[in-house]
């Protein structure tokens, strides 16, 4: 169960990643699979790599796309997603890398040492999150979701805003990827975790609070199968 | 330099000379001649496909929204525009939430109740709340009287004289013209994107009464 | 229209008299020609821009290689697409394409826990190069002119009535939905055909015909085409040639061609609904 906990808050990370993406950047960032796999390449080097190289691929997508609708900052977003994958697949040179994986007993249960690391990331990420969203500096985010231009008019520096939301985002995804990969890197590699968390992060953008949603989807779609 | 702005092929503002200064500017026009956009351009929501937009002698052209509102340039949108998820108190907070309560103490009440359950009239005072309660040096007010009855509609000329003291404000409206002509120092009329005239109370107030009233 | 007939079947025909890697090479890029015109369609006819073409394509090989006579569901592949319709034309193409990428991601589990290998389902049956080619080129040419006789009708006009403005083509009678479901009927059925002809060029069906190969190609493929019908068979054999004729010095050149077509396309076009 402990295995499950982490990779309930693995996946709630990042659903909520896309979700802040898609609501307050306008995208849906459809290159967290590849920088997922960025993180996993690099953590063959060191996992700590992963930190800069992602939050510079969020500022890169957040210049290009800065003023792009929805739909094509997505479709830019695809297209720089294979970007990354190609760069990774002709430098590597190889079609999978096989990554050493230690495990480690937590609670008497072995769990994947990196990915314990990964749900304790994921964990402090969205209780800071949560705790943000519960104080007033939350507004200029909430009045971004619903309307940019109303946003500008309030005084929010939207394009600020969204250049953070990018980064942190982009940074997160890749350094989750170089702890949460399964011990096997190919290119391809980020796309089923991204398809994943989008249905997710698709459930939870039904309801209003759907930040809070998609921590429970994310735990009844990876915990409760565990029961049955 | 005069302000050429173009959307979907259409020319919407043809080459407008405008300055707002101190005092009350009222713009007046029929529909569709290009008022709204007029604002909208000096508030930085539209960028100029030709002209320039400066303040005090700086060219703020493509300056963001938000970097105008830290210069003082305020805009009460149209089609009462607010924040329909967030809460009355929550849209005022982008200004002083006391003095913008002071303006309009009806909305005091209303505090805590969100933007989608408001009437047509609460949400136009929220609309204005905001943005006669921010610090503002230029105030644009687009249709301010939309929805609102007739003890508020004088409550707001007042409110606007006052601020009109110390800022500059520029008046859209097709509603309450005659109360807004006798306050107002400066008079626009567009029409078809054109400037048709701009001048004084006295001539303007002629020009308006012959084409609207 | 009969000169770009003749020029397409003499372009069609000189293949045939090369070698046989060529020739198997132009097959790919006529089956894959279909494929991009019924893509096409979908696109410049009925205005839905979808990145999940190969989830018809990839459906009717796997139908195929299963067992040939569930290849009676392809007609009705097209609900998966009126399913996502609903999502709206704006999120359309990215709910296809998840779409696409699950079912290339669900049909690897596929593959190895049920009857099939590594490479994938054995197809049952299996023609000649010479027949195959011939019999692809004719359904190559046959969806041409059906698309191009369609978009002319009276039918291809209502299609196009409910594209440009669903409310007001039924305020004139047209039913937008009935409208909908025959043009992405169209467009799905010639995909489906498609992926069977893949399935019997290689033999066998992998994973990989739900890929983002397959899924991306048809919109690649008509934008270096520049949105024409004819040159989306000659857009088909310059990246399928180019892709193979690379792949010895840089594997997955084509990826290399989508990401840049994908990235200037997101950023020269204006609004989303050009797209």
């Amino acid at each position: 169960m402990i295995s499950e906990i982490f990779t309930s808050a693995f996946y709630t990370a990042f659903s909520i990643s896309i979700l802040l993406c898609y609501r307050v950047g306008k995208i849906l960032n459809l290159s967290f699979a590849s920088f997922f796999t960025l993180g996993a390449y690099l953590s063959i080097l060191n996992p700590l790599l992963a930190i800069p190289f992602g939050a510079s691929a969020g500022f890169i997508l957040h210049k290009l796309t800065k003023k792009l609708s929805i739909a094509n900052a997505t479709i830019f977003s695809l297209g720089f997603a294979i970007a990354i994958e190609e760069i990774l697949r002709i430098y590597f040179r190889t079609e999978y890398i096989i990554l050493p994986v230690q495990k480690i007993t937590l609670f008497g249960e072995m769990v994947v040492g990196s990915h314990a690391i990964s749900g304790l990331i994921s964990t402090a990420f969205v209780t800071i999150f949560l705790c943000f969203l519960l104080s007033k500096k939350s507004i200029n985010l909430r009045v971004m979701e619903e309307d940019l231009e109303l946003a500008e008019i309030y005084g929010v520096r939207t394009e600020r805003l969204r250049l953070i939301v990018l980064t942190i985002t982009g940074t997160l995804i890749a350094f989750l990827g170089s702890l949460h990969n399964p011990g096997i890197v190919y290119p391809t590699l980020g796309w089923q975790y991204l398809i994943f968390s989008v249905i997710i992060a698709t459930l939870a953008n039904i309801f209003e609070r759907a930040y809070l949603f998609a921590i429970l989807f994310a735990f009844v779609i990876t915990c409760l199968p565990k029961f049955f | 330099m005069k302000i050429l702005l173009e959307k979907n092929y259409r020319i919407i503002l043809n080459f407008v000379d405008f300055k707002l200064e101190k005092g009350i500017t009222l713009i007046s026009g029929p529909n569709a001649s290009g008022k709204s956009s007029l604002l909208k351009v000096l508030a930085g929501i539209f960028i100029p496909d030709m002209g320039k937009v400066f303040l005090d002698g700086k060219d703020i052209t493509l300056l963001p929204p938000s970097e105008r509102v830290k210069l003082g340039i305020v805009l009460a949108p149209e089609r009462m525009k607010i924040a329909l998820n967030l809460t009355v108190e929550d849209n005022l907070r982008f200004s002083d939430v006391e003095k913008a309560y002071e303006f309009f103490p009806e909305l005091k009440k209303i505090s805590k109740r969100r933007g989608k359950d408001l009437s047509g009239g609460e949400r136009q005072m929220v609309v204005l709340a905001r943005a006669l309660a921010m610090d503002c040096r230029f105030l644009l007010l687009d249709e301010p009287f939309q929805g609102l009855h007739g003890d508020i509609r004088i409550r707001l000329i007042r409110i606007i004289k006052e601020i009109s003291n110390r800022a500059a404000v520029a008046v859209v409206t097709h509603d309450e013209i005659e109360e807004v002509l006798k306050i107002a120092e400066k008079i626009y009329v567009l029409v078809s994107g054109k400037t048709k005239f701009s001048g004084n109370r006295e001539e303007g107030e002629i020009v308006i009464k012959e084409m609207f009233l | 229209m009969l000169t770009k007939i003749l020029l397409i079947t003499l372009f069609l025909l000189f293949p045939l008299f090369l070698g046989y890697y060529t020739t198997f090479i132009a097959l790919i890029s006529i089956i894959l020609g279909i494929l991009t015109i019924s893509w096409h369609f979908m696109e410049k006819e009925i205005g839905w821009v979808s990145f999940g073409h190969s989830v018809p394509f990839g459906i009717a090989a796997y139908l195929l290689a299963l067992n040939p006579t569930l290849l009676f569901l392809t007609p009705f592949i097209f609900l998966i697409f009126l399913f996502f319709s609903f999502f709206g034309r704006r999120l359309f193409p990215f709910a296809t394409f998840i779409a696409s990428i699950a079912l290339w991601n669900v049909s690897h589990y596929f593959v190895l826990n049920g009857k099939g290998g590594e490479e994938g389902f054995g197809v049952p049956f299996s023609m000649s190069l010479g027949n195959l080619y011939t019999l692809s080129m004719a359904l190559l040419l046959f969806c041409y002119v059906f698309f191009e006789i369609i978009s002319k009708s009276n039918l291809g006009l209502k299609i196009k009535a409910v594209r440009d403005d669903e409310i007001a083509a039924k305020s004139v009678g047209i039913d937008p939905i009935r409208f909908k479901i025959v043009g992405f009927f169209f467009s799905t059925t010639f995909a489906s055909v498609a992926g069977v002809l893949h399935a019997v060029s290689f033999s066998h069906v992998s994973p990989s015909v739900f890929s983002p190969f397959y899924a991306l190609f048809p919109f690649v493929v008509s934008k270096i085409s520049f949105d024409k019908r004819w040159a989306c068979i000659v857009g088909s054999f310059v990246i399928v040639s180019l892709s193979h004729s690379l792949s010895a010095f840089l594997p997955e050149t084509h990826y290399i061609l989508y990401s840049v077509v994908l990235m200037m396309i997101a950023v020269v076009k204006k609004n989303a609904e050009n797209l």
